[in-house]
């Protein structure tokens, strides 16, 4: 697994960096959202992200999906540079970003509506995720009559039915009340285990981040920066035992909320002053 | 509350029909004929107006030029919006215009129209086209510029071409806006198609209401009064419906 010179990546980062100009104005200020980014992340590795508000982890994600340009360094992706959405990249959005006037299969097979496939092999295709995500009963459902986990899940439906292998999830459980998000992380870690797709996933819960992970990706602010990267050993299945009774969640979780408070604390200070 | 006015229920609406039709009925009896009619009289009115067929020309007329006037405003004003809203610096440029003409009262122009267009079947066309299609134009540009960035941000993260874009996110995410730009485009038609018919060539519903007026049949312009009232809240009804049924179109 750490022979990564033989495997291609799944993403590689290098030396990204990226400013925002605070308006639309040309000589407008503008702020370091990240620096120094330099990332490599595993084909079939589970990744979290989670890092103090305002740390630039959705901009790296949206970086990573090429629907933010960098200013500076390269975003790999299985091996080639890119600059546009790829076919290999499938995103899954923190407001679901679903079509309200769209039923759930008409959502689920767009990307490969448009992407010309034969009406009846996306639609084949489709019912297979949908299945996978329990909707079977609500394909003709429009998105309003779902509740936020089921809408979720369509997001997921459709991510996975593009047959991209990397998955890019920006906090897709964060408008999830708590008890649907518990259940709703065991059936992503099932659908993980069956097919070992790459899944980069931003969130700002620790539990989540350590519980899902085979890797933390920890940030610090101002400017955005990699913090440290810490391996998550527990062993999978994971939705097979209680994974936060574990010695090593408690210890992986400890570690991280100490850099985290540091970074907080230290945060507040710098504000206060 | 906010459930009734989501279903809207006919035993209220009803029950004030009838007392204002009940308190009208007493009023207009006690009041000089020349100046108001009770609701028998206008109903009788009515019937005689209707056997005569002066009713069902007048009405004929203003039809005619209310829907040949809102049917082209509808298919010049949705194209034309769908643009100005796609380009943006076209609309940038045309919108300070269009909301000056939009609230200036119509009535200022009749005038102008008058020697652009006489003040035949075309003048009152024009009051019907050229408002209605505004109002029709600004509302769908709304809409297409108002398109949600996330649904936008989605479909490029599916590599949408501009066209399926378009097709997928941006057209019927402005439905819900040209709806309300027909309903407010179909208010404008009807009061220009009356101004039309009362200040201009004295014909239609607009002319029966001038002609009772001047000839102190209060009953015969109550007749028209009436008519046009009730043909509008259906029209505008109707839209109404038809936008509600969208509304899940606007948020998520």
């Amino acid at each position: 697994m750490k022979d990564s010179d033989v495997e291609v990546p799944a993403i590689q980062l290098r030396g990204v960096r990226k400013t925002f100009r605070l308006s639309e104005d040309r000589n407008a200020k503008t702020v370091l959202a990240l620096d120094g980014i330099d990332l490599t992340i595993r084909k079939g590795e589970f990744l979290t992200i989670i890092g103090p508000s305002g740390c630039g982890k959705t901009t790296l994600l949206r970086i990573m999906a090429s629907l933010e340009q960098h200013d500076e360094g390269e975003v790999i992706v299985e091996g080639e540079p890119v600059s546009e959405p790829g076919i290999r990249r499938a995103m899954v959005f923190q407001t679901f970003g679903l079509f309200p006037w769209k039923t759930v299969i008409d959502n689920v097979t767009f990307p490969l509506t448009v992407r010309k496939f034969p009406a009846d092999e996306a639609r084949n295709t489709a019912m297979k995720h949908i299945r996978r995500v329990g909707l079977e009963r609500f394909v003709d459902a429009y998105p309003h009559q779902l509740s936020g986990g089921m809408q979720q899940r369509v997001g997921l439906a459709r991510a996975l039915s593009t047959g991209a292998d990397i998955l890019l999830m920006d906090e897709p459980f964060g408008a999830i009340d708590a008890q649907t998000r518990e259940l709703m992380q065991e059936e992503l870690l099932r659908i993980w285990d069956e097919e070992r797709k790459t899944v980069i996933f931003i969130t700002h819960d620790l539990d989540e981040a350590v519980l899902l992970a085979d890797r933390v990706l920890l940030m610090s602010r101002g400017p955005g920066r990699v913090r440290e990267l810490i391996d998550v050993d527990l062993p999978h299945p994971r939705f097979e035992y209680d994974v936060r009774g574990h010695e090593n969640f408690a210890k992986v979780r400890g570690h991280i909320w100490q850099q985290l408070r540091n970074d907080l604390v230290q945060q507040r200070e710098e504000e206060a002053s | 509350m906010l459930a009734n006015l989501k279903k809207p229920s006919l035993y209220l609406p009803l029950l004030s029909l009838v007392i204002v039709f009940g308190g009208w009925e007493l009023v207009g009896r006690s009041i000089n004929p020349l100046l108001f009619s009770p609701p028998s009289v206008v109903a009788a009115e009515f019937v005689e107006l209707y056997r005569s067929g002066v009713l069902i020309e007048a009405a004929q007329v203003t039809m005619r030029a209310l829907f040949l006037g809102y049917a082209m405003a509808v298919i010049v004003g949705v194209p034309f919006g769908v643009v100005m809203g796609a380009f943006d610096r076209f609309g940038d440029i045309l919108q300070p215009y269009l909301y000056a003409i939009f609230a200036t009262p119509r009535v200022v122009l009749v005038p102008l129209i008058v020697v652009w267009f006489g003040i035949g079947f075309e003048a009152r066309l024009f009051l019907v086209f050229f408002w209605s299609a505004i109002a029709i134009s600004a509302n769908t540009a709304q809409g297409v510029r108002h398109a949600r960035p996330d649904l936008v941000e989605v479909a490029r993260s599916f590599r949408v071409t501009r066209l399926q874009l378009a097709r997928h996110v941006l057209i019927p995410g402005a439905i819900p806006f040209v709806l309300a730009g027909l309903r407010i485009g179909a208010e404008r038609a009807i009061v220009g198609v009356i101004i039309g018919e009362m200040f201009l060539q004295i014909v239609g519903l607009g002319g029966v209401i001038q002609q009772g007026s001047s000839e102190l049949v209060p009953a015969q312009m109550l007749v028209a009064v009436v008519i046009i009232a009730s043909a509008g809240t259906l029209i505008v009804t109707a839209l109404d419906m038809l936008e509600r049924r969208f509304q899940n179109w606007k948020g998520a």
